[in-house]
């Protein structure tokens, strides 16, 4: 007799749907999976067998095969425990009923216990694509399962619950959550405030325009100046995350493993080491996993002393600034990650970190500052379009002064601009913010008055500005008219955004 | 170029023999071509000198490399002023240990100048020091007096840039052979001076530039110059040198005054405190000349104008929002944060009044720290 089960793979980030056939036939006993599983779906053999049989029901003293359909999608990992042995059960008629409308993942322990298994959220949203109804899973990832609407999620301590639920005798509930309330509480809260920084003016005001047109950003300053505290009040002045935003990021971290709540309820604030290598950086294994520039997805990527980063690994960053999105091929499949990511990297203004602070010596040379600037290469500066210096604080100074403005003022002008643009750009597919505006958007966007020419004319001149750094401006002085709620780039507009262009 | 010169080129080419006993043998043997002639036991008979360094010239007693000095020398227009020369710079006549041989590029009459003065400083200096040693540099030239400096970089070659903004009167004395640019960013400096300039080096062709050559550089710096200006010098600094060499020769030594507790100005500011002529601006240095009192009344009236003017022009041009600014800055508001307590602006207008002055060199910003320009 045959049985067939449905659950689900993962390719990438996305679930894909897994048709679980059982057959049992005469002949020796034994257990075959086909279908490209790998050492942890063929150990399933065993613990079903101890599940079912601790659990009161009989294992088949027959040749069974599973197939697992498509037959060439690896398989991996130990989610089809749950689905084999229903199959097994219902093939050796123990268990009667249709579950073509349901969905079964989970992994089994020895007793017959659930365990929790990752990257349910796509596998969830595949199953609601696919007309699915229900998802049995484990107990421990309901409410990663529950954050899909229109699901009934039944989760499930053991394997007997599910027989049970499965025969009618203790049918389990849904659970439900209010996934958008999730998202607010979780929201409520960050880690560092801008209120607890003081003074800095000039860097907060970059990360503002930073943050309303997604722009990158890359500070300089000495040891101690306090770039990476800047930094990390960064995520708390973005604009909140938005439900399908949410999820989009929760689908990454749970492929990934490092789902620690149910639902990611803040934009990711990823910093790598300096020396992380460059498949750290893009992705990579023999079934490719996210790299950081995927779990900064819709977030930030904070590289602290930038110019310590490999060569090699900076370079990388280059294709997945410019296309949001990464593809990253190895023998066992080609995958595509999303990747839009802003990045914000600092570093010191020399080897010795003190060159321009008044109160320390700087002991390097001229040509050693000269090397050390240029390990990173023009082509990564070029993408980065705010350069902010921030100065080193006499903390004695600070500590009289009253607290900067608070994280939340900030963010609601920082919402207003993006309102503006999310208008601007309705009929433009893909851009979203002012960062990604190709050459023939900005002659159409970023229109100056006669005044703003004659002084563009001039800096052009002046400060002997390249192609990508006159758009650069413009892209800039854009944000800052959006964020001043002006419809005309002015003057003043054009001026303050020469000024984060400094030393360069 | 005659034969005696090619046995003083000979002379300068023995780098491995000090040239306090150059000098030694020359008292004796008079003239370089005398000393080629003399064999090792001329010169043991006279006991002046150590067996090895005896050694050491008789080794070195072939034409071959000087022929080839040489020929660089005519090809490059290189002017040699041998100990002897009646061009060699009085001033070094009377110097303990002149040079026995001086190589020359561009205006040799330079040292001869009724008025020199030597500018000297750090080569990491701050930017104001850089550009207070501009203007001094170019008010010396423009009032006739010729800039003394070593061409290294910071001060020095600030002092020779401002010069060469004037008439052009300087002289850079190398640590190195005339031939070698040191530092190598500095080639147009170089190419500069050579065209308007003199560049000096009592160091053999195409010597790299060595640590103990510039202890050596500062004494001529000092010799060649009637006074020494410090700009800006961090203790044990060869600025610190140069005036020690000043004071030996008993030449005035004058310092500029700079911020207490600036590690780049600790030499110039202790240099004050021993008794060196505090300056603050170029008359400072006038006055004590007393042949140019006449000329100090005169000339600096027609110069001090133009910079004037050109000042007010820049005010005139400044928006109220850059009047402010400036205004306080003027009063010692000199950062970025500071300003936006003071002035109660919001930073990002702030932010573009200060791209606009900047632009318009009115001031310059550097990891929030705003440095006045005029």
């Amino acid at each position: 007799m045959l049985a067939k089960i449905f659950s689900c793979g993962l390719l990438g980030v996305e679930g894909v749907i897994v048709t679980v056939e059982v057959d049992l036939n005469y002949g020796l006993p034994g257990f075959i999976v086909v279908g490209l599983p790998d050492a942890g779906v063929k150990e399933s053999r065993d613990r079903v067998f101890s599940a079912i049989k601790n659990n009161g029901y009989a294992y088949p003293d027959k040749k069974v095969t599973v197939n697992l359909a498509p037959a060439d999608l690896k398989k991996e990992g130990p989610s089809y425990d749950l689905p084999i042995a229903i199959g097994l059960l219902a093939a050796s008629n123990q268990l009667e009923g249709d579950f073509s409308d349901t969905l079964f993942f989970g992994e089994l322990s020895l007793n017959g216990d659930l365990r929790p298994v990752r990257g349910v959220l796509p596998m969830v949203l595949a199953a609601k694509r696919e007309g699915f109804k229900k998802v049995v899973l484990p107990q421990a990832n309901k409410t990663e399962g529950a954050v899909v609407d229109g699901m009934d999620i039944l989760p499930a301590d053991n394997l007997k619950q599910v027989l049970n639920h499965l025969k009618g005798k203790a049918p389990i509930a849904p659970y439900q959550i209010d996934s958008q309330a999730l998202l607010n509480e979780g929201q409520a809260s960050y880690r560092v405030d801008f209120s607890e920084i003081k003074g800095q003016d000039n860097a907060k005001r970059a990360l503002e325009i930073a943050a309303a047109g997604g722009h990158n950003v890359l500070m300089s300053g000495p040891p101690g100046s306090g770039k990476s505290m800047l930094a990390k009040a960064f995520p708390s002045i973005l604009p909140a995350l938005t439900l399908s935003e949410a999820l989009e990021i929760t689908k990454i971290y749970s492929i990934a493993g490092l789902l620690k709540d149910n639902i990611m309820t803040h934009r990711p604030f990823r910093s790598p080491h300096h020396t992380l290598s460059n498949v750290a950086i893009v992705g990579g294994g023999s079934v490719p996993k996210p790299g950081e520039v995927s779990l900064a997805h819709l977030g930030v990527l904070f590289l602290d002393e930038l110019p310590e980063f490999q060569k090699t690994a900076l370079e990388v960053l280059r294709q997945p600034m410019e296309d949001h999105e990464v593809t990253i091929s190895r023998v066992n499949a080609t995958l595509t990650y999303p990747a839009s990511f802003m990045l914000i990297a600092s570093m010191n203004p020399c080897p010795c970190g003190y060159y321009g602070d008044p109160t320390h010596k700087c002991t390097c040379t001229k040509n050693e500052i000269r090397r050390y600037n240029s390990r990173i290469s023009g082509p990564l500066l070029d993408r980065i379009d705010i350069r902010v210096e921030v100065p080193a604080v006499d903390i004695k100074e600070l500590e009289s002064r009253a607290p900067g403005e608070s994280s939340k003022c900030i963010r609601k002008r920082v919402n207003l601009a993006r309102e503006i643009q999310n208008e601007r750009f309705q009929n433009d597919e893909g851009i979203y913010f002012n960062a990604q505006l190709e050459p023939h958007l900005i002659d159409r966007y970023c229109v100056l008055d006669r005044e703003g020419q004659d002084f563009i004319e001039m800096i052009y001149n002046k400060l002997k500005l390249s192609g990508r750094g006159y758009h650069r401006i413009l892209k800039l002085a854009r944000t800052i008219a959006d964020l001043d709620g002006a419809e005309q780039i002015g003057l003043i507009h054009l001026s303050e955004a020469t000024s984060y262009r400094s030393g360069q | 170029m005659d034969n005696a010169t090619i046995y003083d080129i000979w002379l300068s080419s023995i780098t491995n023999v000090s040239n306090i006993k150059k000098n030694t043998l020359l008292t004796v043997f008079k003239t370089a071509e005398q000393i080629y002639a003399a064999s090792a036991s001329d010169i043991r008979a006279t006991g002046l000198l150590r067996e090895k360094d005896i050694q050491k010239i008789e080794d070195q007693k072939s034409l071959a490399l000087t022929e080839r000095a040489v020929r660089f020398i005519e090809k490059n227009k290189i002017v040699c002023i041998p100990k002897n020369s009646p061009h060699y710079p009085r001033r070094l006549e009377k110097i303990y240990n002149p040079p026995v041989m001086l190589y020359a590029l561009g205006n040799v009459g330079l040292t001869e100048r009724d008025l020199t003065i030597g500018m000297v400083g750090s080569r990491k200096s701050s930017l104001g020091a850089m550009k207070t040693a501009r203007q001094f540099g170019r008010r010396f030239s423009e009032i006739g007096m010729t800039v003394i400096s070593g061409m290294a970089a910071g001060v020095d070659s600030a002092a020779a840039e401002g010069a060469l903004d004037g008439i052009g009167s300087t002289v850079a004395v190398f640590g190195s052979g005339i031939d070698v640019c040191y530092p190598a960013g500095n080639r147009e400096l170089y190419e500069r001076i050579r065209e308007k300039g003199l560049l000096l080096s009592e160091f053999f062709i195409g010597q790299p530039p060595k640590s103990g050559h510039f202890p050596l550089r500062n004494r001529i710096i000092a010799g060649l110059s009637d006074g020494i200006v410090v700009v800006e010098a961090r203790l044990k600094s060869g600025a610190l040198i140069t005036a020690d060499h000043a004071l030996e020769q008993g030449k005035t030594v004058y310092a500029m005054p700079q911020s207490i507790g600036v590690k780049s100005a600790e030499g110039s500011n202790q240099l004050l405190k021993e008794g060196a002529k505090l300056v603050t601006e170029p008359e400072d240095v006038l006055e004590d000349f007393v042949e140019l009192k006449a000329v100090k009344k005169t000339k600096p009236e027609p110069s001090e104008n133009p910079q004037k003017s050109a000042q007010a022009e820049k005010q005139l041009s400044l928006s109220e929002d850059e009047k402010e600014v400036l205004d306080a800055v003027i009063k010692g508001v000199d950062t970025v944060d500071g300003l936006v307590q003071r002035l109660d602006t919001p930073i990002a207008k702030l932010n573009a009044v200060l791209m606009m002055m900047e632009l318009k060199h009115l001031v310059k910003v550097s990891y929030g720290q705003i440095t006045l320009l005029i």
